[in-house]
């Protein structure tokens, strides 16, 4: 669940663990691409998923998530570890989807919640009602459907928080918002999404 | 209450991610991965490049044909050939300045000359002997004969250098004249004359030259600074005091002071002319009988 906690980092030092991200990194600068081989293997699933989960638009998906590669890529050369790698990567992918999405048109397959609002009374969409074979399968399946109809900010704190592991403060400081108001989503979205998997269930 | 609260959501929390990784995840495709790591692996290879293309550009610099010999100290040499220059010239000013302190005599001694030459006076006393030496070293800077020519006789105060140069010149004009007479009495052709008194001035002139050159290769540069000297220092004594360049002129002066009833001018003045015209103390002096007629006046007095 939290893969990053066992990590000991001191930045202002830059002290780094030997196969932390930032000395990847570092590697990678120093030329050796299989420490940037290593990072990506790491980083590639999550970031992934941060992105078609959020998007639903596998090849906008794609492109982003490329383009985020792409743009650690470029800045290996002037690389300095002054902060975690994995907040700076989840950062370029925010700001991505923030330029080329958000800003461009809302996210269409969802429809936006209030802070305090809870999915108990909402209805899955027809194309995402769980199917009824195994309860396990099932469950999952739904939980996507319930992730699916997330707000978009406690959407993308959840995915941050479920699969990096990644604590309030860092999620705010990825997308740029309060602790505060991180911990509202996480705990709204996960609130929600309880709901709805519960709700879901009943019906079928 | 609260406590209660956060186990209750952190039991959610572990309950729902347990259900999260339980369910697909998916993952970026194979050709995804490989273009991204081609990507990076392109990236390398240029930053690589550049900086090794840095390097070599660096190399370069580093292997710059060094400059051997005295030119790699050209800044210091230069500089020191300009000190050394500079140095020179200040060694060689007072130099100079004396030779422009002679020049500035030599145009007061000719213009002087030009006056004793239209008196025709001669005086040959001690201190003319002294001073031609002077005077034919500088006739021989052009500059100075130039100045001597621009200047107007009268202006210039008549010192006792004069008399020694008109006893120098005289005899040129004398052996012109000499010819000029001897020509007429002759009664010969005209260009025959004008023919002879050109030789004669040519040969005048040569004996001259000769003459001067002699004198000014006879004298040490410290025995011409003695004698400039010298001739400064009377120079600057005589200078306003006594205008007229003969005795004659003096006596005249002497006269006109006397007459005037001017008796401390006249006493000065009869104390400029004891120095100067020595030779009034003279028995046998034309004029030493009115002179001394007027001293014992003044001594009287």
């Amino acid at each position: 669940m939290t893969p990053n906690k066992s990590e000991t980092f001191e930045l202002d030092g830059n002290i780094v663990n030997a196969n932390s991200d930032e000395q990847l990194m570092l590697a990678y600068q120093a030329g050796d691409i299989k420490a940037f081989e290593a990072l990506y293997t790491k980083h590639k699933g999550p970031l992934y998923r941060y992105f078609v989960r959020q998007l639903h638009d596998n090849t906008l998906a794609e492109d982003l998530y490329q383009e985020v590669w792409g743009k650690v890529i470029k800045a290996a050369v002037n690389y300095q570890v002054s902060a975690k790698f994995t907040t700076w990567l989840y950062k370029i992918a925010h700001n991505l989807i923030i330029d080329h999405v958000r800003a461009v048109k809302p996210l269409d397959d969802t429809q936006e919640l209030a802070e305090d609002q809870t999915m108990d009374s909402f209805n899955a969409a027809s194309q995402v009602e769980p199917d009824s074979q195994l309860q396990q399968q099932q469950q999952a399946r739904l939980l996507q459907a319930c992730i699916d109809l997330l707000p978009a900010v406690q959407k993308e704190a959840f995915l941050l928080n479920v699969e990096l592991g990644l604590t309030a403060s860092v999620i705010s400081d990825i997308a740029q918002v309060t602790v505060e108001a991180t911990k509202s989503r996480i705990r709204y979205a996960y609130h929600s999404i309880k709901s709805c998997v519960a709700q879901k269930l009943q019906a079928v | 209450m609260t406590q209660q609260h956060d186990e209750t959501f952190l039991a959610l929390q572990d309950e729902i991610a347990k259900l999260y990784h339980q369910g697909p995840k998916p993952q970026p495709s194979a050709q995804l991965d490989e273009a991204i790591l081609a990507q990076a692996q392109t990236e390398l290879s240029l930053s690589q490049s550049a900086a090794l293309a840095l390097a070599v550009q660096n190399q370069d610099e580093t292997n710059v044909v060094s400059i051997k010999g005295w030119r790699q100290y050209r800044w210091q040499l230069s500089s020191a050939a300009s000190v050394v220059l500079v140095a020179g010239l200040f060694m060689m000013m007072p130099m100079e300045q004396h030779y422009h302190s002679l020049g500035l005599n030599l145009s007061d001694l000719n213009s002087s000359e030009f006056e004793s030459l239209s008196s025709g006076t001669a005086a040959g006393d001690k201190e003319s002997d002294i001073l031609p030496m002077a005077s034919k070293s500088m006739a021989s800077a052009p500059m100075a004969a130039l100045k001597a020519d621009s200047l107007p006789s009268d202006d210039v105060p008549t010192s006792p250098q004069e008399s020694s140069l008109s006893a120098h010149s005289t005899p040129r004009i004398i052996d012109t004249n000499n010819l000029d007479t001897q020509a007429i009495a002759e009664g010969g052709p005209q260009t025959r004359l004008s023919k002879q008194a050109d030789e004669t001035d040519k040969m005048a002139s040569q004996v001259e030259q000769s003459r001067q050159q002699k004198m000014i290769s006879t004298l040490t540069p410290s025995t011409r600074n003695e004698l400039t000297l010298e001739a400064n220092e009377h120079y600057s004594k005589d200078s306003g005091i006594i205008s007229l360049d003969t005795a004659d002129k003096a006596m005249v002066k002497l006269t006109e002071l006397m007459k005037s009833n001017q008796f401390t001018e006249a006493e000065r003045y009869m104390l400029t002319m004891e120095q100067r015209f020595p030779e009034l103390n003279n028995l046998t002096h034309p004029l030493h009988e009115d002179y001394n007629k007027i001293k014992q006046q003044l001594t009287v007095k």
